[in-house]
């Protein structure tokens, strides 16, 4: 078991398009235990937690933290994609965000939402979004 | 069982953009779990904060111990230690384990809890920090660290 978290600011705004994601490498199957969503600026926003209907491409995709720092993980997260990631089918989570700077929730996976190898999990802008909305993930691989 | 300590601490004196707000370092001799953490604001006045590793090694000034949870415990302080000042000064990371965005009200917090654990090695420090271009970084907020060893 390594855990691992990273944060990143999102940057698209546009509707029905992905804001950012995790995405697995293409040897392990990271369970995600946490994500996080908190407004930075006060624009209302809605946004869904779902798997990518494709396999994106990420450009400068992040590798995430370990929190341990004698391991080494190998999940990353993205807010821009040289394939961008196409809808989920379905969304595991959405919520809509009041227009106010510091709202937001954290969804917790006791037991682990499992993302199979190369795959994406996305937050996924279904409205017209904020610019810049703190997102983290944790993961365990 | 490892021990639980805790510390509130505050208020911060630091403001500004990149400004580190808090931390907790483990001691030279052993690392520490740190499992939960919290920033509240004492004043009005939004702020954006990052949690993260020390980029590089810093000594705290007026360090604090973390209290035990338990007065049973043998060792009624934490080896880690608490600070809002430093010289030299921590240097914030440039990737975070967390960051949030306030709203400007007092009282304006986040509690992040982590369940395993992020490991501080001996030495290694987790900080607060203020980050990005946004709202100034208000000062006077009220931190909290908890730790097991």
């Amino acid at each position: 078991m390594s855990l691992g978290s990273l944060a990143i600011q999102t940057t698209v705004v546009t509707s029905a398009a992905a804001a950012e994601d995790l995405k697995a490498p293409s040897t392990l199957r990271p369970k995600i235990m946490e994500v996080g969503i908190n407004l930075a600026a006060s624009t209302a926003s809605t946004y869904g937690l779902g798997r990518a209907g494709n396999t994106p491409v990420q450009t400068a995709g992040v590798t995430v933290l370990p929190e341990d720092p004698s391991d080494t993980m190998a999940s990353t997260v993205a807010v821009a994609w040289g394939t961008a990631p196409t809808v989920p089918t379905n969304f595991f989570r959405r919520i809509g965000l009041a227009g106010t700077t510091g709202v937001g929730v954290i969804w917790t996976f006791p037991r682990g939402l499992v993302l199979a190898a190369s795959a994406a999990m996305e937050i996924w802008n279904l409205a017209t979004n904020s610019a810049a909305t703190n997102v983290w993930w944790t993961v365990d691989e | 069982m490892p021990a639980v300590y805790s510390l509130g601490i505050g208020p911060t004196p630091v403001i500004g953009t990149d400004a580190v707000i808090a931390d907790v370092k483990a001691w030279a001799t052993g690392m520490t779990r740190l499992h939960k953490c919290s920033l509240n604001l004492g004043v009005s006045g939004g702020s954006d904060v990052l949690l993260g590793r020390s980029v590089a090694e810093h000594i705290q000034i007026g360090a604090q111990r973390l209290s035990t949870d338990d007065p049973s415990d043998d060792i009624y302080h934490s080896i880690a230690t608490c600070a809002v000042a430093w010289s030299p000064i921590p240097v914030n990371p440039t990737t975070y384990f967390r960051r949030m965005s306030t709203g400007s009200n007092m009282a304006a917090q986040m509690t992040w809890v982590f369940p395993s654990g992020i490991i501080i090695p001996a030495l290694g420090a987790i900080l607060f920090g203020g980050v990005g271009t946004g709202a100034p970084n208000a000062k006077n907020n009220y931190v909290y660290w908890e730790v097991t060893e």
